[in-house]
């Protein structure tokens, strides 16, 4: 079953000059792009994986 | 008697394994199954088949009190050497004295064996069970990296709760596949850039393309001599969509970007 395109991520692709800005961000590690006046936050990292992974978890031993 | 017989006998009693575990591994994946060795699938579709039938025919002899002439089913299987075909043909006869039954026992057993198949690859991944339990993880890989569900590996298994799990690919919903690769074409190597939009197999089930949407490109050995970033050379690639051919891929990098307001 394949997960739907979140609708930001559709709505930026979908826009050739936006698109390209994106991916000039992501090459420049820039943190946000401006997309029909709204600010679109860009992120590398997961918030919820960096909460289990600094948990008191111990390494997986396998 | 002809050993023909016997061997499509046979075909027809694993017929419910192997479809049982060729839905389960299908079961919405667009990609197609891709075949393990003659042994294996033949190996695992004796075991699979012989749980189904044994479930099945228990539940028609105790709901129909029918009683299974399995030295009959022997009988069949083996030829038994030195007996005549028409005493077969006889043997048959008396046998399956309703034919009818007998085929409806093969149709029903294979379609339920192929939705039982089915329901269960519904269920591991709606539970996401296949995340879960490395074991339960399809033959699938591409999948799992393209979509970005492959984070979830990254946790330790024993922290893979259901509700992180849930809360993972939730936050992910908001992200795009970001693909770098190295592409060689002719004589020259080249990165390209982009967002990732689809990707196709070929029949053995193999990725044969990608898909990118809003591609960017530079030659890989293009040094600027102007004292320009080389990261500055890319450029953007005309057309809404450019088709890579994975045997072209040199090597490939996926990245997840998170996209929120």
């Amino acid at each position: 079953m394949e997960a739907p395109k979140p609708r930001i991520a559709r709505e930026i692709i979908a826009d050739q000059r936006s698109a390209a800005r994106l991916l000039n961000a992501i090459r420049k590690d820039n943190n946000s792009i401006q997309f029909k006046g709204r600010t679109i936050r860009i992120r590398k990292n997961s918030e919820v994986l960096k909460k289990v992974l600094s948990s008191d978890s111990l390494p997986d031993d396998r | 008697m002809n050993i023909a017989f016997p061997a499509l006998l046979i075909f027809l009693l694993i017929l419910p394994g192997i479809l049982f575990r060729y839905a389960y591994r299908k079961g919405f994946w667009r990609s197609p199954v891709r075949l393990h060795s003659v042994s294996e699938e033949f190996t695992q579709g004796v075991f699979l088949a012989l749980i189904i039938h044994f479930i099945a025919l228990l539940v028609i002899k105790t709901l129909f009190k029918v009683e299974i002439r399995f030295d009959s089913l022997l009988l069949l299987l083996t030829g038994w050497p030195g007996l005549s075909d028409q005493y077969i043909i006889d043997y048959i006869d008396s046998a399956v004295t309703v034919p009818y039954a007998v085929l409806g026992y093969a149709i029903a057993i294979n379609a339920i064996s192929y939705l039982l198949g089915f329901g269960l690859h519904w269920f591991v991944r709606r539970c996401r069970l296949d995340l879960r339990y490395d074991r339960l993880r399809f033959d699938n890989e591409w999948h799992y990296l393209f979509s970005g569900e492959a984070v979830v590996f990254t946790i330790p298994r024993k922290d893979r709760k259901f509700t992180i799990i849930r809360e993972l690919l939730h936050e992910y919903r908001d992200a795009v596949t970001v693909i770098t690769c190295i592409v060689n074409l002719h004589d020259a190597s080249y990165f390209y850039l982009g967002v990732l939009w689809d990707y196709y197999f070929d029949r053995s089930g193999q990725l044969d393309k990608i898909l990118l949407s809003t591609a960017q490109m530079r030659k890989i050995d293009l040094v600027p001599d102007n004292g320009e970033d080389a990261e500055e050379t890319f450029q953007n690639v005309r057309g809404d969509n450019l088709i890579l051919k994975y045997e072209n891929i040199i090597n490939l990098s996926v990245e997840y970007i998170l996209l929120s307001e």
